[in-house]
């Protein structure tokens, strides 16, 4: 059998708060001792109330984060002993979507300077008709290769987050809260893109979010995070079921089931 | 659509040439600098078109009482454009184009130089940070601290009359010139490094050059170009100042500032109210136009604005 395409053991990340003479660092301790994995092929949805650590723990995995403790393996390989080469390597397999798409693309790029770059950044080129295609794939038309960031909308331009972290087909994607910042009425067709993906590509994701409603649908399992911890994880529709921790209960408590996207 | 109507459909994104030289404040302020440095340029041969030159003296010129020049304007006449200046009669216009040439050639290799070395140093605090902005920091801190134009004066004092004075002009005000550009190009940058897109970038594998070159310097590049619009009239008025207290250019080397404050005392007497027009316009010309051009050049370059212009 092979490696899972994520391991964390035991990971811990404190942060560093601004000292100063004569007070003491505290430091935040915003990941307090976790493990989980995904497996090859597998979506897990990372749950939690804002703070509770689950970003900070979404980017140990492609190195965008140090752990201060603890072992992360992706892909088979320890993080930590990467060097930088081996971690831009490791970042070609390791994707990632971020929240607000308006943020998260350049706004002096077009889309097409923004996908160009992520070739260049492996000393690769490509061709108008593989962009084409790249677009394509997220369900865009190609006239949007000259549109800049403002020239379209949040929908749109996490169509193009996606097809950016498509672009070298990676075997991971970590997607951290992939649709919070986007309308509602534009949010299931992101995150059908995604399951999309999962299921016809074998994308193994990783995906953050603070509504368990989206998990639910999205996710074959779910890790529930609080204050830093993994508190509870289970198949999706267990945890949705018969949810064991109260944070978890209070989740699926707020849960309006009227605004489930179907 | 083919492959072809594509690429032309994103080529008809316009020129920064273009939008530039449709901004009409930008053109003006462009004019108003590059007339005066291409009279510089031109100083040998455009003295040599008026029939004069910069040092000679013409006492005839001159009422023998007060040693005013006669005539209205200060004396201008076919023969001398501009005037010429009281008491020695030379000719203004050769003094006052041979004067930008060393003025403004200082003033324009100083701002070059400090903006290169600020744009550098803030772009790696910026990026870095850590103990690279910690450093540096430190560095700017000290620098600030200095009190630098007493050095610049003392430095101007003690160098030795072999060495091209013009030459290390431009390096000692290039040398206090970099902090204040640095500090403001390090806080820019590392406002930028946090922002999401230098995350996204750095998520897709980009290494540090890709990063600092595709990513950071374009929203950085519109700062830069006002920071040296703001430093070029600054160094003008420096040359200036340290030709007012005899340790800018030497001897008979024209210069716009040692004009400047030559016509002070015949402003303030009220004898000849000429004598500080013509240099006095130039300098104006080009601060002036410096910062017209600067400001049309920042607004062409932010793209977002572009829709909304």
């Amino acid at each position: 059998m092979t490696a899972p395409i994520l391991e964390m053991t035991d990971v811990s990340k404190r942060f560093r708060t601004p000292g100063g003479f004569g007070r003491r660092r505290h430091g935040l301790l915003a990941v307090d001792g976790v493990s989980l994995r995904v497996e090859r092929g597998e979506a897990l949805g990372l749950v939690g109330e804002s703070g509770s650590g689950k970003s900070t723990l979404a980017r140990m995995a492609n190195g965008l984060v140090t752990p201060t403790a603890g072992i992360v393996r992706t892909d088979g390989q320890d993080v930590a002993a990467l060097g930088r080469r081996g971690l831009r390597r490791l970042r070609r397999n390791v994707a990632m979507v971020f929240q607000d798409p308006l943020a998260s693309l350049n706004p002096r790029q077009t889309v097409r300077q923004t996908l160009e770059n992520v070739y260049r950044a492996h000393g690769e080129t490509t061709s108008t008709a593989e962009l084409v295609a790249l677009l394509e794939s997220v369900g865009l038309g190609p006239d949007y290769l000259g549109r800049y960031p403002h020239q379209a909308s949040g929908g749109q331009l996490q169509r193009v987050a996606v097809a950016r972290a498509l672009a070298l087909k990676p075997d991971l994607i970590i997607a951290d809260e992939p649709t919070s910042a986007l309308d509602v009425s534009v949010r299931a067709q992101i995150l059908n893109l995604l399951a999309d993906l999962q299921r016809d590509q074998g994308i193994s994701f990783l995906h953050v979010s603070h509504d368990l409603a989206v998990i639910r649908l999205y996710s074959d399992r779910v890790a529930v995070m609080q204050r830093g911890r993994i508190v509870e994880t289970g198949p999706s529709e267990e945890i949705f079921r018969a949810p064991q921790h109260p944070c978890t209960q209070a989740l699926v408590e707020a849960t309006p089931e009227a605004e489930l996207p179907t | 659509m083919s492959i072809a109507e594509i690429q032309q459909a994103e080529g008809r994104r316009t020129s920064v040439l273009r939008r530039f030289l449709r901004k009409r404040s930008g053109v003006a302020g462009l004019v108003m600098l590059v007339v005066p440095m291409v009279a510089g340029l031109c100083a040998p041969l455009l003295v040599r078109l008026e029939g004069q030159d910069p040092h000679t003296f013409h006492t005839d010129l001159l009422d023998p009482d007060g040693g005013r020049p006669l005539g209205a304007l200060g004396g201008v006449s076919a023969e001398h454009w501009l005037g010429v200046a009281p008491v020695t009669g030379v000719d203004l216009f050769a003094q006052i184009v041979y004067g930008i040439r060393s003025s403004l050639f200082i003033a324009f290799g100083a701002s070059i130089l400090s903006i290169i070395v600020a744009a550098i140093l803030g772009t790696a605090m910026g990026y870095f940070g850590g103990w690279v902005n910690a450093v540096a920091g430190r560095l700017i801190d000290f620098m600030f601290g200095f009190p630098g134009l007493m050095f610049v004066i003392a430095i101007m004092a003690i160098v030795p009359p072999e060495l091209p004075r013009g030459l290390v002009l431009v390096l000692v005000l290039a040398f206090f010139g970099w902090t204040v550009p640095a500090r403001i190009i390090g806080a820019q940058a590392s406002a930028i490094n946090a922002r999401a897109f230098v995350e996204a970038a750095r998520a897709t594998g980009a290494p540090p050059g890709q990063i600092i070159r595709r990513e950071m310097m374009p929203h950085l590049f519109g700062l830069v170009v006002v920071l040296f619009a703001m430093s070029l009239p600054t160094n003008v008025s420096v040359v200036a100042g340290l030709s007012f207290l005899g340790v800018g250019l030497r001897g008979d080397v024209p210069d716009l500032g040692k004009l400047l404050s030559d016509s002070l005392p015949w402003i303030y007497s009220g004898a000849d109210v000429w004598y500080m027009l013509f240099p006095g316009a130039v300098v104006f010309l080009i601060v002036f136009g410096a910062t017209l051009a600067g400001d049309a050049l920042r607004d062409v370059l932010d793209v977002r604005t572009e829709d909304a212009a």
